[in-house]
C-alpha cells in the first residue's frame, strides 16, 4: 500500500496531475457521508427541512464525483450539457407525473398503502 | 513503346503504370468515365481513353497505333446482383480486349492471370477457370503473349485497394486478442493440435502449431517485383509465349505467415492460434446473412486451402528481377492504420453503374472522421450512453418519488442496517478514487501505479457486490419484494444498481487482464477512461440511492 501512495504523491508534484484534488474529493465525500448519516438523527421531526438537507448533501457529493472523477470540470462545456440535460428532462417528467397523481384524489394509493399497513405494521 | 493499359487504377495497375512511365513508355490507359481522379498525380503523364472492357465496341478507338497491351483488370469477389462476375470480367472482358487488340494489329499482349488458374474440370472456383480460359483465348490469338500468374501479392496499397496483408491485418489482427487466429485445415484437427491450440501460453506448442496447424503454404511476392517483371517483359524476347508463375522466394505456412504479419504490425509476441476445421467455416458461409459479414468468400477459402505456391525461378531469371523478401519490415505499411481495406466495393468499382442500382449491398469503409465537437468520438458516445443511463435510473427513482409522495404513510422499515450501508458507500467512494488514481497512473505511463490502483478498484467493487448480496440474502429472508411499496422499490433500485456494479467489475477485470499484458500506455488508454466514466457514474447513482432509500 505504501508504494502506490508515494507514487501518487510524487506524481501530483509533477506537471498537470490532478491526484491531489482526487484525494481531496475523496476526503470531502467521506466527510459528507458522515454528515448525511448524522442528519436524520440530528434533524428528526423536522420533516421537509431534513429531506432538503439530505438532498443538498447528496447533490453536492454527486456534483463532486461528476466534476472531478468524471472530469466534467476539465472537459469541454458540451460534456457538462450532456451530463445535465437528462436530469432536467427527467425532472420535468417526475414533476408532471407527481402533480398528476396528486390531483387525482390520491390516485388510489391510499387504499393500497393502508392495506399494506394492515398486513405488515412495521414503519412509522 | 506505345502501351495500352487496363486496370491502371487497381492495386497492381498503379504500380505497373508507375513502372511503365519510369521505363520511358508512352502509356494510354483505359478508364471508365469518372475514374480519372484515381490516377492521382500520374493523370498528367498519361493519355486517357474512356471505355469498358465489358463493352467490346468501346475498346477499338483506344487501340489505334498501340504496340503492346497490358491487361490487368480483375476482381477478387463477385457481386452478382450488379452483374460483376468472374465470367463477365475475367473471361468475357479479357476476350473483348484480346479480340480488339488483335483486330487493331497489336503485336504484343501481356495478360494478368492468377496462380492456380486451371481448366474448368479441375478448378475449385470460377476465379480459377475464368482466368484459365482467358489465357487459352490469348494463346490462340496469334499475338506474342506473356502471361503472369502471381501468387498472393503484397505491397503498400493506395486507399481502397484490396491487398492481402492489409486485409489480413484488419480481418485477423483486428479481432480482440482473446480470440485465437484460425488455422484452417481440412477434416478434424488431431487431439494434440486441439490441446496445443487451447494452451495459448505454451510458446513452443504455439510455434509448432504455426508450422503444422494449417498444412497449406503461400508464396507472397512483392508488388514491386511483379510490376518490374511485367514491364521488363515488354523488351525481353525470351518472355514471348511464356506463362510465368510469380511468387516470392520463400514459402510460408499459413500460421507462419500470420506471425510475420503480426511482427509487421509491431506485435512483440505471436498471436494465439488454434486449429479450425474448414468445414465449420463452410457451414457458416452457407448461411446467407453471415456470408456478407465474414471477410472471406467460399471461393477464397477453397483457394486458400489449396495453397498458393509455384515455381518462381523462370520469372526472376528471365526478367532479371531482384526479389524483395516477405519480412515484417517490408509489410510494416499494414500497421499504419491509414488504410481501410475493402472487399465488396473493390469489385463494385469495376462496374461503375452498379453503385446506384444495387446500393443496398455496397459496403464502403471510410476512415473514421475526426470529431468536430472537441470531444473525442468515444467519449461523446460514452456520454450519450450515460445520458440514457441517467434517464433509466431517474425513471426508476422518479417512480419511487411519485409513489412515495402519493403514499400517505410510507412503510419505512426499522430493520435497515445503516452501518452496513454506510460502509458499502464508503467502499464505493474509495473505489472511485482508486480508479481515477489508476487512470492518472496510466496517463503518466506509470504501469505499476496503474495496475495497483486498478486492482484495488476491482477489490473494492467486488466487496461492494459481496456486501450487497449479503444484505439481500438477509432481507429476503424477512421481506418479500411484494410486501409493500418500500420493499418493491428497494429490491428494484438496489437490484438494478447492483447489476450495474457487477458489470462494472467484469469490465474492470477485463481491463486488468489487458493492463497486465501491457496493452495500455500514456498514448493509448481510451478503454480505461471509458470504463472509468461508467464506474464513476455507477458510484454517483449509489450516492443518490443511498440517500433516498436508506436515510429518508
Amino acid at each position: 500500500m505504501a508504494a502506490p501512495t508515494s507514487a501518487g504523491a510524487h506524481a501530483s508534484a509533477k506537471h498537470e496531475s490532478h491526484d491531489r484534488s482526487y484525494w481531496f474529493v475523496f476526503g470531502a465525500l467521506a466527510v459528507l457521508t458522515v454528515v448525511e448519516l448524522s442528519i436524520p438523527a440530528l434533524m428528526r421531526g423536522m420533516g421537509g427541512v431534513m429531506i432538503l438537507a439530505l438532498l443538498v448533501v447528496a447533490g453536492v457529493k454527486a456534483i463532486l464525483v461528476a466534476s472531478y472523477y468524471m472530469h466534467v470540470r476539465f472537459e469541454k462545456r458540451l460534456v457538462a450539457w450532456m451530463a445535465v440535460s437528462p436530469f432536467v428532462l427527467s425532472l420535468i417528467l417526475v414533476m408532471l407525473v407527481k402533480s398528476d397523481i396528486r390531483t387525482v384524489d390520491g390516485g388510489g394509493w391510499e387504499h393500497t398503502s393502508q392495506a399494506a399497513q394492515a398486513e405488515a405494521p412495521s414503519g412509522h | 513503346m506505345k502501351v495500352f493499359l487496363t486496370g491502371a487504377t487497381g492495386f497492381v495497375g498503379s504500380y505497373v503504370l508507375r513502372e511503365l512511365l519510369s521505363a520511358g513508355h508512352d502509356v494510354r490507359v483505359l478508364l471508365r468515365r469518372g475514374s480519372e481522379s484515381k490516377l492521382g498525380e500520374l493523370a498528367d503523364r498519361v493519355e486517357v481513353v474512356h471505355g469498358d472492357i465489358t463493352q467490346a465496341d468501346t475498346l477499338t478507338p483506344g487501340l489505334d497505333g498501340v504496340e503492346a497491351v497490358v491487361h490487368l483488370v480483375g476482381i477478387l469477389r463477385e457481386v452478382p446482383d450488379a452483374g460483376v462476375t468472374f465470367q463477365r470480367i475475367h473471361l468475357e472482358g479479357a476476350k473483348n480486349v484480346i479480340d480488339a487488340a488483335k483486330s487493331a494489329g497489336v503485336k504484343r499482349f501481356l495478360l494478368m492471370s492468377a496462380n492456380g488458374a486451371k481448366p474448368r474440370a479441375d478448378a475449385s472456383s470460377a476465379y480459377q477457370w475464368t482466368k484459365f480460359e482467358a489465357e487459352e483465348h490469348l494463346r490462340q490469338s496469334g499475338m506474342d503473349y506473356t502471361i503472369f500468374r502471381p501468387s498472393v501479392v503484397f505491397g503498400k496499397p493506395s486507399k481502397g485497394q484490396p491487398e492481402f496483408v492489409s486485409q489480413l491485418a484488419k480481418d485477423m489482427f483486428g479481432l480482440p486478442g482473446i480470440i485465437p487466429l484460425p488455422l484452417f485445415r481440412e477434416g478434424l484437427p488431431s487431439l494434440a493440435a486441439l490441446v496445443k491450440g487451447f494452451v495459448p501460453f505454451a510458446r513452443r506448442w504455439q510455434e509448432s502449431l504455426a508450422r503444422d496447424g494449417s498444412p497449406f503454404e503461400l508464396q507472397p511476392v512483392a508488388i514491386e517485383n511483379l510490376a518490374e517483371g511485367i514491364v521488363k517483359s515488354l523488351a525481353v524476347d525470351a518472355a514471348k509465349g511464356k506463362t510465368y508463375e510469380v511468387g516470392g522466394k520463400a514459402r510460408f505456412r499459413w500460421g507462419e505467415l500470420l506471425d510475420v504479419i503480426g511482427a509487421g504490425l509491431g506485435r512483440s509476441k505471436p498471436r494465439w492460434k488454434a486449429p479450425v476445421p474448414a468445414f465449420l467455416i463452410r457451414i457458416l458461409l452457407s448461411i446467407r446473412f453471415l456470408r456478407r459479414l465474414l471477410p472471406i468468400t467460399r471461393d477464397q477459402l477453397d483457394m486458400l486451402m489449396e495453397g498458393n505456391v509455384c515455381n518462381e525461378l523462370p520469372f526472376f531469371r528471365d526478367l532479371e528481377v531482384k526479389a524483395i523478401p516477405f519480412t515484417p519490415q517490408n509489410i510494416a505499411y499494414a500497421g499504419s492504420g491509414a488504410y481501410q481495406p475493402m472487399n465488396v466495393s473493390a469489385a463494385v468499382a469495376v462496374a461503375s453503374s452498379s453503385r446506384r442500382r444495387g446500393g443496398k449491398w455496397v459496403v464502403y469503409h471510410h476512415p473514421i472522421p475526426p470529431s468536430n465537437t472537441g470531444v473525442s468520438l468515444a467519449k461523446f458516445g460514452m456520454w450519450v450512453f450515460l445520458a440514457s443511463e441517467v434517464m433509466f435510473f431517474t425513471g426508476l427513482i422518479g417512480a419511487y418519488i411519485v409513489v412515495r409522495n402519493a403514499t400517505p404513510q410510507w412503510p419505512r422499515p426499522t430493520d435497515l442496517n445503516l452501518g452496513l450501508v454506510a460502509s458499502m458507500t464508503f467502499i464505493l467512494i474509495m473505489s472511485s478514487m482508486t480508479l481515477v488514481l489508476g487512470l492518472s497512473g496510466v496517463q503518466e505511463n506509470k504501469q505499476g501505479k496503474f495496475r495497483v490502483f486498478l486492482g484495488l478498484t476491482i477489490l473494492f467493487g467486488s466487496i461492494f457486490v459481496g456486501l450487497q448480496a449479503y444484505e439481500w440474502a438477509h432481507f429476503l429472508a424477512h421481506h418479500k419484494p411484494m410486501e409493500n411499496q418500500f420493499w418493491g422499490f428497494f429490491y428494484t433500485l438496489t437490484g438494478f444498481h447492483g447489476a450495474h456494479v457487477t458489470i462494472g467489475v467484469i469490465m474492470l477485470a477485463a481491463l486488468f487482464v489487458r493492463a497486465l499484458r501491457g496493452k495500455y500506455t500514456a498514448a493509448r488508454h481510451n478503454a480505461v477512461e471509458m470504463v472509468g466514466l461508467y464506474w464513476h457514474f455507477v458510484d454517483l447513482v449509489w450516492i443518490i440511492l443511498f440517500t433516498i432509500l436508506y436515510l429518508f
